[in-house]
């Protein structure tokens, strides 16, 4: 054994013949986990089935990362199990926004070290917090049919299982799949503390991940389906996200990624409508920089993105992948209309838009709109105002 | 005796399509010296207009009713003395006005423009049957001319839903239907055999739509499937005549709906599918720069599309793994989104065999 374990065991209130029975301890509790019904609270219960001798009338501590979930006493003799402690409570907002969702026990007087994991867990709770590996991750966290019915677990799931997360896609998706969660919140409410925080956390990490999907992108002929999938997914929520926060800069460059993948469409069809909504918006934010010709070059990029990505589908799949192209074309059809009301179609004899097309965002399927007629964004929401043709309120409608 | 004759003859025409008439004014112009003893006739397409002593020297005026006009073999002003004989080197008629303009119409490129093209061509409903018609008949009339003249024709017909026809309009119809199943192989042999011309099979397309809705009009389901017919036939032109894209899936999906009625099964399942599959082409045939009616255009393209699939998964065309849903539950096709006038013969009584297919199937 290293000198260092050996020092450590030295220094802790624990007994040696407790150690080892602390170990035998954490199998026989078993941890269950649930909301509260109507509140955001979670209630922690313990079922304990054993306790070896040496901990027998020992306070132990039941933590969740750094934080205390409760303290419990097993009685000092040998008595009928299971024992049952609980509830308490905690808040879900505190829960999730901790930085370890490792369940830990302790005699209650040895130090934080000496702890040993819990393992035995029962409810979606505990099972949000625990999950296995990337592939649970995805089917409980992220893939439609098969992720958990309750928001909040999708964000408790995505935030405990973002440190141990390793490869690239999920570690976006889980941080898309918070953002997805801030983004369905009323635009026009001020945020909690909570989904403050939460934002914080998905565009401080979204920014340097974002930034990593674009650079491999940039560096490859042949782009993985994955890589451009969700660096176009996280890049599209950190822009709606920014302009929420009314971080115009943020959106720009967010949506300017995302924009910067479309030519591989092909590869990524899923992504289609993003990619044409970021050539709209990113062509909108440049316009209302002056910067006419790179605004030009990014609407006309969402136009023509559009038979690309039908070529990229296979119709006869199911309906849907119809329903989605004709978003798709919804949005190119956008873009054109930016084109003409930011003047930059090429002046001819034939006309090339109704003189009344008006670029109404609100009929986008994006929330851009709603997020501008709430009042964010204001320098960007009085830009498209004035090429729209419509007011900030008809642009939800 | 001398006395004296105009030189010319002016004559207009007031259209009242409420009225179902037209009056002319024959105006007489600068008058010379002349014999002045004769009755003139002056005579349009064949009708006379009008009986006058030829020393006139106020305006006559004439009404015709819209009827005997649109029966006129063609459309030529004549003048002729009380003896029957052409004395148009005496005196000039001038026909002015839009209807002088509709029946002299004699060049390809002036019927495109005043009977066909939306922003140039006459707003007269009438006219545009009228110039139509009378071009179907010309010598100078080819075959994308003949076919458009047809497409036009059937197209006034169509914008009266709803609406029921008269006997005359049943004898018109009657007549363009023939035209039309004499004149749309011709396009399909020169399509088959010939280069492919964008504009042949743009109007051979349009032509087999328009008429395949007046059949379902005039419960002729079977006439209706024939015509339908034609656009799986063409789906591989899309590529050359791109406006053609909505009609050729647009036939693709009423061919398919009314071969099931018809319980030809796989003719159904081939012609939806095929429609499904022109969405693709339809898409990469454009440039989507153009203008942004097309990417409109191809909005409609997708929706006629999607109830394709949807057609073909409610009337059991398809084979699905259960396991993989492909569609909503609670979807069922919606004529409203197939572009066209489908949703008005349903709403009009007009296709009720049809309409109790769809109902059948609704929650299959």
């Amino acid at each position: 054994m290293p000198n260092s374990e050996i020092m450590s065991r030295e220094e802790t209130n624990l007994r040696p013949d407790q150690q080892p029975d602390l170990d035998a301890l954490s199998v026989n509790v078993k941890v269950h986990a649930e909301y509260v019904e109507g509140e955001d609270r979670i209630a922690f219960l313990v079922e304990v089935t054993d306790v070896p001798p040496s901990l027998l009338g020992v306070r132990m501590r039941l933590a969740l990362g750094p934080v205390t979930v409760m303290t419990f006493t097993p009685p000092a003799r040998p008595t009928t199990y299971p024992l049952r402690f609980g509830p308490t409570r905690l808040d879900h907002a505190s829960v999730v926004l901790l930085t370890s969702h490792g369940l830990t026990l302790r005699p209650d007087d040895a130090p934080v070290e000496t702890a040993v994991t819990v393992c035995h867990g029962t409810g979606e709770v505990m099972e949000a917090m625990t999950l296995p590996d990337e592939d649970a991750f995805f089917e409980r966290i992220q893939l439609h049919h098969s992720r958990f019915r309750d928001p909040r677990l999708l964000v408790l799931g995505a935030r405990a299982s973002f440190p141990h997360l390793t490869s690239f896609e999920a570690r976006c998706a889980a941080l898309t799949v918070v953002a997805h969660r801030l983004l369905e919140a009323n635009p026009a409410e001020p945020p909690s503390n909570f989904a403050s925080a939460l934002a914080d956390w998905v565009m401080a990490e979204g920014d340097m991940l974002a930034k990593e999907g674009a650079a491999r992108l940039a560096q490859t002929q042949q782009a993985a389906w994955s890589d451009v999938r969700w660096t176009v997914s996280l890049a599209t929520v950190c822009a709606l996200l920014s302009l929420r926060r009314d971080d115009i800069e943020g959106a720009h460059r967010h949506f300017g990624i995302a924009a910067d993948q479309t030519h591989h469409v092909s590869v990524a069809p899923v992504s289609a409508l993003n990619l044409v909504n970021a050539c709209l918006f990113k062509g909108l934010m440049l316009a209302m920089d002056g910067r006419m010709d790179d605004a030009r070059e990014h609407l006309e990029r969402g136009v023509k993105a559009f038979p690309p990505c039908v070529a990229a589908q296979d119709v006869m799949l199911n309906v849907w992948v119809i329903g989605d192209l004709i978003n798709v074309a919804h949005a190119s059809r956008l873009c054109f209309i930016a084109l003409a009301r930011c003047g930059l179609l090429p002046v001819g004899d034939v006309p090339k838009v109704n003189e009344n097309s008006k670029l109404e965002l609100g009929s986008a399927k994006s929330p851009v709109a709603r997020i501008l007629a709430a009042g964010h964004a204001r320098r960007l929401a009085e830009f498209v105002v004035s090429v729209s043709g419509v007011s900030p309120k008809v642009l939800v409608s | 005796m001398i006395s004296s004759i105009p030189s010319s003859i002016e004559v207009t025409a007031v259209l009242d399509e409420a009225a179902r008439t037209v009056t002319f004014s024959l105006q007489p112009g600068l008058r010379l010296p002349g014999k002045s003893s004769r009755q003139w006739v002056v005579s349009l397409g064949g009708r006379v207009l009008a009986r006058f002593p030829a020393d006139m020297l106020t305006p006559v005026s004439a009404v015709m009713p819209l009827a005997e006009l649109y029966e006129t073999a063609h459309g030529l002003l004549e003048i002729h003395d009380d003896q029957g004989k052409d004395v148009s080197d005496w005196v000039q008629l001038r026909g002015e006005g839009e209807l002088f303009a509709a029946l002299r119409i004699g060049s390809a490129e002036e019927f495109f423009t005043r009977l066909q093209q939306h922003h140039t061509r006459f707003r007269s409903l009438f006219l545009l049957e009228l110039g139509a018609r009378l071009a179907f008949g010309s010598a100078w009339a080819d075959y994308r001319v003949r076919a458009s003249a047809l497409t036009i024709i059937a197209h006034r017909y169509l914008e009266r839903l709803p609406g029921r026809f008269t006997a005359q309009d049943e004898g018109r119809l009657d007549w363009l239907m023939d035209a039309a199943e004499k004149l749309l192989p011709e396009g399909e042999a020169a399509l088959l055999n010939g280069p492919l011309d964008w504009e042949i099979a743009r109007w051979t397309t349009s032509l087999a739509t328009v008429c395949g809705y007046i059949a379902l009009i005039r419960q002729q389901p079977d006439r209706a499937r024939e015509f339908f017919a034609v656009h799986g036939r063409q789906t591989g032109t899309v590529e050359i005549a791109r406006v053609s894209a909505l009609n050729l899936v647009v036939g693709c999906f009423m061919h398919g709906l009314l071969s099931h009625l018809a319980g030809r099964t796989e003719e159904a399942r081939r012609s939806l599918i095929l429609g499904l599959e022109t969405v693709k082409p339809s898409v990469q045939a454009q440039d989507l720069l153009e203008n942004v009616w097309v990417i409109g255009d191809l909005m409609n393209v997708m929706g006629v599309g999607r109830q394709c699939f949807i057609a073909l998964v409610k009337l059991r065309l398809l084979h699905t793994d259960p396991r993989q849903p492909v569609l909503d539950a609670e979807a069922s096709i919606e004529p409203s989104a197939v572009t066209g006038p489908l949703q008005k013969l349903l709403d009009g009584g007009y296709v009720p065999e049809l309409e109790a297919h769809l109902l059948r199937y609704r929650s299959a």
